[in-house]
């Protein structure tokens, strides 16, 4: 009987037993950061944006500088093709083909869905560096698909953020954030954001597929999908300019 | 019969000045009557025509949208907007219209800028037999076809700086809340005739289309053709069709304009009233008058054989010729004040309108039909007999003597 309840013991606690101590929130939160980040960047994918009553496709190229450029073209439907972004020093500007005119995005404007999917353009111009806006601590390890997850909690310090508390689950292994859910103040759930299909590029994991869900819409949700991602790559320097977004 | 005919316009041309002046009252009292009415029916009309004009006598949505209809859910569309038309124009006589209204900013110039106005979307039929668009123009022309072109309110044309052959960049929302540019060009500017109106582009329905990505459909279509008063007996009818999916709704079922045509038709029923019983108490107290001080001529009459009906018959007679007198004379001259009321109107001023929140016009007309004029004909000439029968029979009743000795 004592040999059962140890086995049943060792069974379920095992995976935790064994595990490293937990990490601090610094050091976590650093090895996202150099996994996600990067210096250039280069993506081909195609943005699936599923509600009730239909679902679209998006496909885009993206060109990325540190965590504060960043430019976007998409390429089809014919209807958004030639429509052009540009990330550029906390601002967004759009160039719209078909009145060929840019236009800064603004106010209310940030807070709606980039092309009517579930990420807005104020997730585009997210803060990075979550340790200078959150109180950030490690609550855990608890189970995530079929490996384990760090369990951590950043509240911020201001209320300026979008979200002013992320409960998220890091990959214990490589480092990602493999899911986010992402409240208000009032602790409404706003958005859960999934990382899957992680991908090895030299030293660094990334995420081929993500996946965003507007809690505070029924039924909607938004997968990219990358299908071509390189990083560190040559890039004109034009392309981070409004000149580019006209071009 | 012929000699108290006789007798009775004797004597309404024997005391002049008295007759005179009872004629007055009761042509004062019709020509008020008429104004009243007329503007109290002008102003009805306007405020539940354009009520209906824009919810249509009947329309139909889906559920959810009527449910949701305050944040407009674009997605919440009627897919196919086409067999919906032929089932409903096949009931005949109907006119049915698919409309898209959607939240944009407007811009003319370089900088898109945050001028935030309603477009609506519609086939032109719709904005030139409905909403009488192609009447309204202030400068430039109607629409023409489906082209990228827009006739704009007075009053965001005045906010915009817009003139006719400008450029207008709307940018709107699709059905999936993606940010929709369209590009324009300003082909008239209108007054629409309220406020809500007078702060819109109205485009092709397939303009509106393509600005919200409804490729085949609409929010709305709506249904015209038995009248603002039989909304429920078509709402039945279309229901009849069995359109799955669809709500039928009268535009007097639903809210706001339920209680708008409740609301208004009982203070205005009000109104009229009031208007009536002042008329009616001017022309009662002069008749009244004009019979009470004559009771001692009735106790002649009485002491010379006239039987008492004879006498109030003669009263009635009387009442009777300066009835119609004042009322026809009345009727006619307040003839041309109505008209003048139905075709020019009275400006209320814009703030009035732009603050009242509905569709209430910032210059209001009069409405002058054959029932109001039949009514104040009527009225003018019944309250005025009314006024002689009732001192009348009380001074026949009383003995010739007594009558007379009255006057002293």
């Amino acid at each position: 009987m004592t040999t059962l309840l140890m086995y049943t013991l060792l069974s379920v606690l095992g995976p935790y037993a064994v595990a490293a101590p937990a990490p601090s929130a610094a050091d976590l939160l650093t090895a996202i950061d150099q996994n996600l980040t990067f210096e250039t960047r280069y993506t081909k994918a195609t943005m699936t944006v599923e509600t009730p009553r239909r679902t679209r496709a998006y496909t885009l190229e993206t060109w990325g500088r540190g965590v504060d450029e960043a430019a976007t073209s998409f390429l089809a439907p014919p209807r958004e093709a030639g429509t052009r972004m540009l990330k550029k020093g906390g601002e967004i500007w759009i160039w719209m083909p078909s009145i060929e005119k840019v236009q800064k995005l603004s106010g209310h404007m940030l807070r709606q869905g980039m092309m009517g999917s579930d990420i807005s353009y104020e997730d585009l111009l997210e803060f990075a560096d979550w340790l200078s806006v959150y109180d950030a601590k490690v609550t855990g390890q608890v189970p995530c698909g079929d490996s384990a997850c760090w369990a951590m909690e950043l509240n911020a310090r201001t209320e300026t953020v979008s979200y002013p508390r992320r409960v998220i689950q890091v990959d214990l292994e490589k480092m990602i954030p493999v899911r986010q859910e992402l409240y208000a103040l009032s602790g409404t759930l706003l958005k859960v954001w999934t990382m899957e299909d992680l991908k090895q590029f030299g030293t660094r994991w990334y995420p081929m597929t993500m996946r965003v869900e507007d809690k505070l819409q029924a039924g909607t949700r938004t997968t990219l999908s990358f299908e071509d991602l390189q990083f560190t790559v040559e890039l004109e320097e034009e392309i981070f300019s409004r000149r580019w977004l006209e071009r | 019969m012929t000699w108290i005919l006789r007798l009775a316009l004797r004597n309404v041309l024997r005391n002049r000045r008295r007759s005179l002046l009872t004629v007055v009252t009761v042509m004062l009292g019709t020509g008020l009557l008429t104004l009243g009415l007329s503007w109290i029916n002008g102003v009805l009309s306007d405020l539940l025509g354009n009520a209906a004009a824009s919810a249509g006598e009947v329309r139909l949505v889906t559920p959810e949208y009527a449910r949701r209809e305050a944040v407009r859910p674009l997605y919440e569309n009627i897919g196919q907007s086409v067999p919906v038309v032929e089932a409903i124009e096949s009931l005949g006589g109907l006119a049915a219209y698919p409309v898209i209204r959607t939240g944009v900013t407007m811009t003319v110039g370089e900088e898109i800028g945050d001028d935030f106005g309603l477009v609506e979307g519609a086939p032109l039929g719709y904005f030139r037999d409905v909403l009488g668009l192609d009447k309204r123009l202030l400068e430039g022309d109607f629409l023409v076809g489906e082209g990228a072109e827009a006739l704009l309110g007075s009053w965001i044309a005045q906010d915009l700086g817009a003139s006719p052959g400008d450029e207008l960049v709307v940018l709107g929302q699709t059905q999936d809340g993606a940010m929709s540019p369209l590009k324009l060009t300003v082909r008239g500017i209108v007054d629409g005739g309220h406020a809500l109106a007078n702060r819109q582009a109205y485009v092709s329905l397939e303009r509106a289309r393509w600005l919200t990505d409804i490729p085949d459909g609409a929010l709305e279509v709506l249904v015209f053709g038995r009248g603002l008063w039989n909304a429920a007996a078509l709402q039945e009818e279309v229901e009849s069709l069995g359109l799955e999916g669809l709500d039928v709704q009268a535009w007097n079922a639903r809210e706001p304009y339920a209680s708008l045509s409740q609301t208004a038709t009982k203070v205005f029923g009000f109104l009229a009233g009031i208007i009536v019983f002042v008329t009616a108490l001017g022309v009662l107290n002069t008749m009244i008058l004009s019979v009470v001080e004559r009771t001692a001529e009735v106790g002649v009459m009485r002491a010379l054989g006239l039987e008492r009906g004879g006498c109030v018959l003669l009263f009635v007679a009387e009442a009777a010729c300066i009835g119609v007198v004042g009322s026809v004379t009345g009727l006619a001259l307040a003839l041309g004040p109505a008209v003048y009321l139905e075709q020019v109107g009275v400006d209320l001023g814009s703030e009035l309108s732009a603050k009242a929140g509905m569709p209430i016009a910032s210059t209001i007309h009069g409405d002058l039909t054959s029932s109001i004029v039949l009514v104040s004909l009527v009225l003018g000439i019944a309250i005025a007999i009314l006024g002689a029968l009732i001192p009348s029979l009380r001074a026949a009743a009383i003995t010739p003597v007594s009558a007379m000795r009255s006057s002293k």
